[in-house]
């Protein structure tokens, strides 16, 4: 798909057409994340994936929400997540490809995202949930650093 | 079909032979062919098997492992000298037509004596003769490019031992042959192979129907008989809380007619608590609610942060990436894409130097236009993520502050809850200690409609999760329908191909096995016939039967079974019934070659089954080889009406092998009406 000498952005994410069930599953009345948009699961599919260091061939997908629904902070980190596994930024120049990177995460994590939340006590994700997010907070020391603030501890640990 | 001449060359004792024969025409279809043992009559037989089928059929003990060619051929040659071994048979066909089979085998004689076969490395044949055959096409013979497939069409090898066989073992049939084997005989002369194949090939595509039709078989009967016993489920359960909605609003409706009375209750601040009382437990309820909505934003929250947090390791890898591009001066592109473009519309660069198309400098200025076109978009993504990425870094680094104030505003409402319930409880018990036995009552009334009220909404909600999940369940079942559904088609396409196969098979085993009971009662038929032409006790023997099995049963006049008491004569006469008959079924237009047909046969019969041969195979050439014993003066007199030519074997034996001729017989004596005493 390009258009104008550049790749073309995709117009929807996929999932894969056998992990649909999970997602449904998972916006369900009983489910914590009943009411909330597709994207919204598919993002966390996508981190939990990420973070487990689950990835999975994109075979046999289906269109799940539109790309446009994407706010710019939710698109940058779907960036952030094809340079990590490019470790370059040139993967940035090839729309498709930060996608696919995207989905494939989203298919390693989507199964035990449907784990975290229906096969642990009833009740609990939002705190187990909660507690796992301070534990990683904490072990960066409060946050994310910045470029600058890292090469700031850098010179510092030098001196 | 018959045989009009065979040519023998270097076939074991036939050095040299050729017999011509006659047509069989005028009832005048007997050939004999007189020899004594061991003088080459069934040699004879062996070199029309091999020459058709390249395989001598009935080779005598003496003469296994010996090679098929004549030693003395190979006498005189001298080293690297070659010779051929040959048989040919002119075959006429009814049509007029005629075909000639010839079968040859070359040998070399080496240096150290040794004779050695040059086999033919394209011969089908086991020896690896060489067979051609030529055949009359129009007027002229041609040569036939796959002679095995004619002769398997004129004169299939699996039956061709009831064409050419020995009589002598022909007694032997009866006590040899079960039904099976009779059976096999039946089914062969009937020729039922093709159908045999259809049936073997419709039951193997009907095992692979099944297969498939298991692999596919719809579950469809089983998920809707699933998603029945989930709707009636689905139904009690939306009946039960429909009733215990019912009577929720019921108990509700009889707590606030108490509480109406109490508050209209004539004691002193009775009505002031129980507005009280009503009150906070609106607040109470509020609260709650209020609880509910923060916990429900808290957790939207906490999905909305949770990918950044984590996927937090790449949000720092690659906002450092971009910086560093930066910093090396990567990014943003030297020049601006607009100004190189500029450079090309305008065709002059700012050296100074023209840019003409398909220069060299032109191309060059081409190149950086793309390369700074790529950058200036990379560019502009990295500077708008590294904006996005600060942005997604602070809200990480605002979380556990904006979760903490989340759960201090949760906590802080929980509390006011706890303190309303305190108050609440006061003022229950405060009423409930009331002086007045009314208030007391009405108390009660309240408390007990009260707890049924909050026992129902509990039960109400236990009933709609398990409405939910039956309904979701019936959602995944219906999918999981639609499915097998489709797989139905697919299904019912293959139940079609398995009925029709079944139909086929079923057609084809009755077409099977109504023409072996027809060839089996028109075999049975025969045989009765013939036997009864030939023997010669007439009246000891009332019927012959061949049963479903192909059990052969010769019934005596008392009624009992006389098969195992025959006489050699009597079963070989049996047999040769039975083989005749078997042969006038088949259809086949094939010459008969019987070996020693009355060897066994005492001299009284010989006569009468002589007088029967003839009639047995009618209108068919037949080849008798006799021994001088067989051929009596009284079986000569009865075979003399149907004899069309009489040969003789003169059999010479040497040092160095043997030698045999085939020499016609004169027949003067029999023209001129000679005695046969």
């Amino acid at each position: 798909m390009i258009e104008n000498g550049k790749e073309k952005e995709p117009r929807t994410l996929n999932v894969r057409k056998s992990d649909l069930e999970f997602y449904h599953r998972l916006l369900a009345e009983d489910s914590p994340f009943n009411g909330m948009d597709n994207k919204r699961i598919f993002l966390l599919a996508m981190a939990t994936g990420f973070f487990e260091e689950k990835f999975a061939d994109v075979k046999d997908m289906t269109s799940f929400c539109r790309t446009e629904t994407l706010i710019p902070e939710e698109r940058a980190l779907i960036d952030a997540i094809a340079v990590y596994k490019e470790g370059s930024l040139d993967v940035l120049s090839n729309p498709r490809k930060v996608f696919e990177i995207a989905e494939g995460y989203a298919s390693g994590g989507i199964r035990s995202l449907y784990e975290q939340v229906f096969e642990g006590e009833f009740g609990t994700y939002s705190k187990r949930l909660e507690a796992e997010l301070r534990s990683i907070v904490e072990k960066m020391g409060g946050g994310i650093k910045s470029d600058s603030e890292e090469k700031e501890e850098h010179s510092t640990r030098h001196a | 079909m018959w045989i009009e001449r065979i040519s023998l060359k270097n076939y074991r004792q036939y050095e040299e032979a050729e017999i011509e024969f006659c047509r069989p025409t005028g009832g005048r279809n007997i050939t004999v062919i007189l020899g004594d043992t061991g003088s080459g009559k069934t040699n004879l037989v062996n070199a029309i098997t091999w020459c058709l089928y390249g395989n001598e059929k009935h080779l005598t003990a003496r003469n296994k492992g010996l090679d098929i060619y004549n030693t003395l051929a190979a006498k005189n040659l001298k080293p690297g000298e070659t010779f051929q071994v040959q048989v040919k048979i002119h075959l006429g066909e009814s049509d007029g037509g005629r075909i000639i089979v010839t079968r040859s085998l070359k040998y070399k004689v080496e240096f150290d004596g040794r004779v050695v076969r040059i086999p033919d490395h394209l011969s089908k044949a086991e020896d690896q003769s060489t067979l051609e055959m030529m055949r009359m096409i129009g007027k002229d013979m041609k040569e036939v490019q796959d002679p095995e497939f004619i002769i398997q069409k004129l004169i299939p090898e699996q039956i061709e031992e009831y064409f050419f066989f020995d009589g002598e073992r022909l007694d032997e049939y009866f006590k040899e042959k079960s039904g099976v084997k009779i059976a096999e005989a039946v089914f062969k002369i009937s020729q039922l192979e093709l159908i045999e194949r259809v049936i073997k090939h419709l039951k193997d595509l009907k095992q692979f129907f099944v297969r498939d039709r298991n692999d596919l078989s719809p579950r469809i009967e089983e998920i809707r008989d699933l998603i029945d016993r989930l709707t009636a489920t689905l139904t009690d359960l939306n009946d039960r809380k429909e009733k215990a909605e019912a009577q929720r609003d019921e108990a509700e409706r009889l707590e606030l007619e108490a509480r109406e009375k109490l508050r209209e209750a004539p004691v002193q601040n009775i009505g002031k608590l129980e507005d009280e009382r009503a009150e906070l437990e609106e607040n109470i309820e509020k609260t709650r609610k209020e609880i509910e909505e923060l916990k429900n934003e808290k957790i939207q929250y906490l999905c909305s942060i949770a990918p950044a947090i984590l996927a937090s390791s790449c949000i720092q890898k690659a906002s450092k990436l971009i910086g560093e591009s930066e910093a090396s001066g990567i990014i943003p592109p030297e020049y601006q894409p607009g100004f190189v473009n500029k450079l090309l519309t305008t065709g002059r660069c700012i050296c100074g130097r023209d840019l003409i198309k398909g220069s060299s400098e032109y191309e060059e200025v081409k190149g950086l236009l793309n390369k700074s076109s790529i950058l200036a978009s990379l560019t502009r993504i990295l500077i708008e993520d590294a904006g996005r990425l600060e942005n997604l870094r602070q809200m990480v680094q605002e979380f556990p502050d904006k979760i903490t104030r989340m759960n201090s505003r949760i906590q802080n409402l929980e509390r006011n809850i706890e303190t309303m319930e305190k108050r609440k409880l006061t003022i229950d018990s405060q009423i409930a200690s009331c002086d007045s036995e009314k208030i007391r009552q009405y108390e009660n009334e309240v408390q007990e409609y009260l707890k049924k009220k909050e026992k129902l909404i509990e039960e109400i909600g236990q009933l709609k999760q398990q409405i939910q999940a039956t309904q979701s369940k019936i959602a995944m079942e219906e999918k999981e329908l639609e499915k097998e559904l489709k797989k139905q088609t697919k299904y019912k396409e293959l139940v079609a191909c398995l009925e029709f196969c079944q139909e086929l098979l079923d057609v084809a085993s009755g077409v099977k096995e109504k023409t072996m009971e027809d060839v089996r009662k028109e075999i049975e038929q025969q045989t009765k016939e013939l036997f009864f032409g030939m023997i010669w006790k007439e009246r000891t023997y009332a019927n012959i039967e061949i049963d479903e099995h192909y059990n052969v049963s010769v019934k005596h006049i008392s009624g009992n079974e006389a098969i195992g008491t025959l006489s050699a004569g009597e079963r070989q006469i049996l047999a040769l019934a039975f083989v005749s008959a078997l042969n006038n079924v088949s259809g086949f237009d094939v010459p008969i070659v019987i070996d020693t047909p009355l060897g066994r046969i005492s001299s009284g019969p010989r006569e009468k089954i002589a007088r029967s041969l003839p009639s047995c195979f009618s209108d068919r050439q037949v080849i008798l080889l006799m021994t001088n014993e067989e051929y009596t003066s009284e079986v000569k007199k009865v075979l003399s009406e149907h004899l069309s030519k009489e040969f003789s074997i003169e059999f010479t034996e040497c040092a160095d092998g043997s030698k045999a001729r085939v020499i016609e017989n004169d027949r003067e004596w029999e023209r001129k009406g000679a005695s046969y005493s």
